[in-house]
């Protein structure tokens, strides 16, 4: 049976969707959202639903017609805005990293309107608030001219800039991240200080940073125990939403964490290495 | 004390789950092949083989662009889920309480056909209201159909624009539409060329509004 492309686009509940998620991408900005809207109806319509009609049916015509969408306003936000310069630390966290930095560095908004407006019920994201906080208080810790209106537009400086990790599609190396871990690990440091302070970079600070690397590399954790750590506590997602995402049980996400950590935990006890 | 407790152990997971997720993932055998959209709708629905959910969670865990696309379709899905949901609460609402009306119009017919039997009448009433409620409960609960195989796929092209847009031209509803182009889209306005059964052409224009049901 071939699909209606033209009804299942211009049906209430896509259309609502389609809204709901360019508004969310494209903070306050009304026109710009409206013409993302057309922008995606345009694409998908474009040569007869062309890019519609690559779905070759194994899937629902609806699930496949979100993610066709998805990408089309990530095209869209790309070509309008071009590519915002954070960090490079901040930009392997993560789009949504990006835009809480965006939020409350660039445009200044206040931390908790931040949370809110990605926790509140009708975002739909399922986002925990403790998280949400708990990033906006790192991305502060590690940039103190967060917020200010004179701030740098980047603290990378070129020679970073060539390791991008090519934002539009890349994959990130076991060799890129040997090489970045320890700054990861002066991240973890950061978020368990009570005062933020700038963490020192020593000699022994690398040695304890490639200990801590190789440990964790032995763990030898699966694709699906690394996903839902990052959708949790990199994404801020709440256990729930993430095991609607991944289609599995509500209880698995929380168990699989706690368990992972567990196990990090006691790996450090062992080798007497300690975070703080 | 104990909130500052699990703040302090709340904070010490985030730090430790940093390290994790950004440490080098020993992936000797790789993600397989480059994951395409129509895969990642497989894993919304849970259809893709164990095997390749797991190499495609690989890359999604190590592709944030991958991620941004796979995360917004799920938002969107999940904002359509909800809206399923409040048209299924609406529609068991309206049906709640529409149902009493017929009731009280059958018992009032009972009781002026049967005026000298009234406790009969009303008894008979309320036994057949019963029978009539359990009958709409259960019609409602199936009315939560699947929007992307059910109303979407199936509908004539009026009816899902019936409730979210506002019609300029006119078609008669009993035409059959054989085929519907999009000529241009104008902001929230679609330009459309609508082919009926009968080979004739009409030019329609839809005012699509946000939030109105």
């Amino acid at each position: 049976m071939s699909t209606n492309w033209s009804a299942l686009v211009f049906s209430e509940k896509f259309m609502a969707a389609l809204e709901h998620q360019a508004a969310k991408k494209i903070i306050g900005d009304i026109a710009a959202k409206d013409e993302a809207v057309t922008y995606v109806i345009e694409k998908l319509s474009e040569n007869d639903w062309q890019r519609c009609k690559v779905h070759n049916g194994d899937s629902s015509p609806s699930s496949f017609l979100y993610l066709i969408s998805s990408n089309l306003i990530v095209e869209y936000t790309r070509k309008k805005f071009g590519r915002i310069r954070p960090p490079e630390w901040l930009k392997r966290e993560g789009p949504f990293w990006v835009t809480l930095w965006q939020e409350v560095c660039m445009n200044r908004l206040l931390e908790q309107t931040v949370i809110d407006r990605h926790c509140s019920n009708s975002s739909g994201s399922g986002r925990e608030p403790f998280t949400v906080k708990n990033i906006i208080r790192t991305i502060k810790a590690k940039l103190p001219w967060c917020g200010v209106s004179n701030m740098p537009e980047s603290m990378d400086d070129e020679a970073n800039a060539e390791k991008n990790y090519q934002a539009e599609g890349g994959t990130i190396s076991d060799e890129l991240r040997r090489e970045s871990f320890e700054e990861f690990l002066q991240l973890a440091q950061l978020m368990l200080a009570d005062e933020p302070s700038e963490i020192e970079q020593d000699e022994n600070q690398k040695a304890i940073s490639g200990k801590i690397c190789a440990l964790v590399e032995s763990l030898d954790m699966t694709n699906e125990e690394q996903l839902m750590l990052r959708m949790h506590y990199v994404d801020g997602l709440s256990h729930s939403a993430i095991a609607r995402a991944l289609g599995v049980a509500k209880h698995i996400p929380v168990r699989q964490n706690k368990k992972v950590l567990q196990r990090l935990q006691e790996a450090l006890a062992q080798h007497n290495l300690e975070l703080e | 004390m104990t909130n500052e407790t699990t703040e302090k152990q709340n904070q010490k997971d985030h730090a430790l789950a940093q390290l994790l997720i950004h440490a080098p993932r020993n992936n000797a055998g790789g993600y397989g092949a480059e994951v395409t959209l129509e895969e990642l709708a497989l894993l919304n629905e849970g259809k893709l083989s164990e095997q390749r959910r797991e190499q495609v969670l690989g890359q999604l865990d190590s592709n944030p662009a991958l991620y941004e696309i796979w995360q917004g379709s799920q938002e969107m899905a999940s904002h359509a889920e909800s809206l399923n949901l409040e048209a299924s609460t609406e529609a068991n609402r309206t049906s709640k309480q529409a149902a009493p009306s017929l009731l009280e119009q059958i018992s009032h017919f009972l009781s002026d056909l049967f005026s000298w039997q009234g406790a009969f009448a009303t008894s008979f009433g309320i036994a057949l209201g019963v029978i009539l409620m359990s009958q709409t409960g259960l019609d409602s609960s199936n009315s939560d159909s699947d929007f992307g195989q059910g109303i979407a796929m199936q509908a004539p092209i009026q009816a899902p624009q019936k409730a979210s847009t506002d019609h300029v031209g006119s078609i008669a509803p009993t035409q059959e539409i054989a085929k519907v182009e999009v000529l241009r889209i104008e902001g929230n306005t679609v330009h459309l060329k609508v082919i009926l059964t009968t080979g004739e052409e009409i030019n329609e224009t839809y005012v699509y509004k946000p939030g109105k049901q």
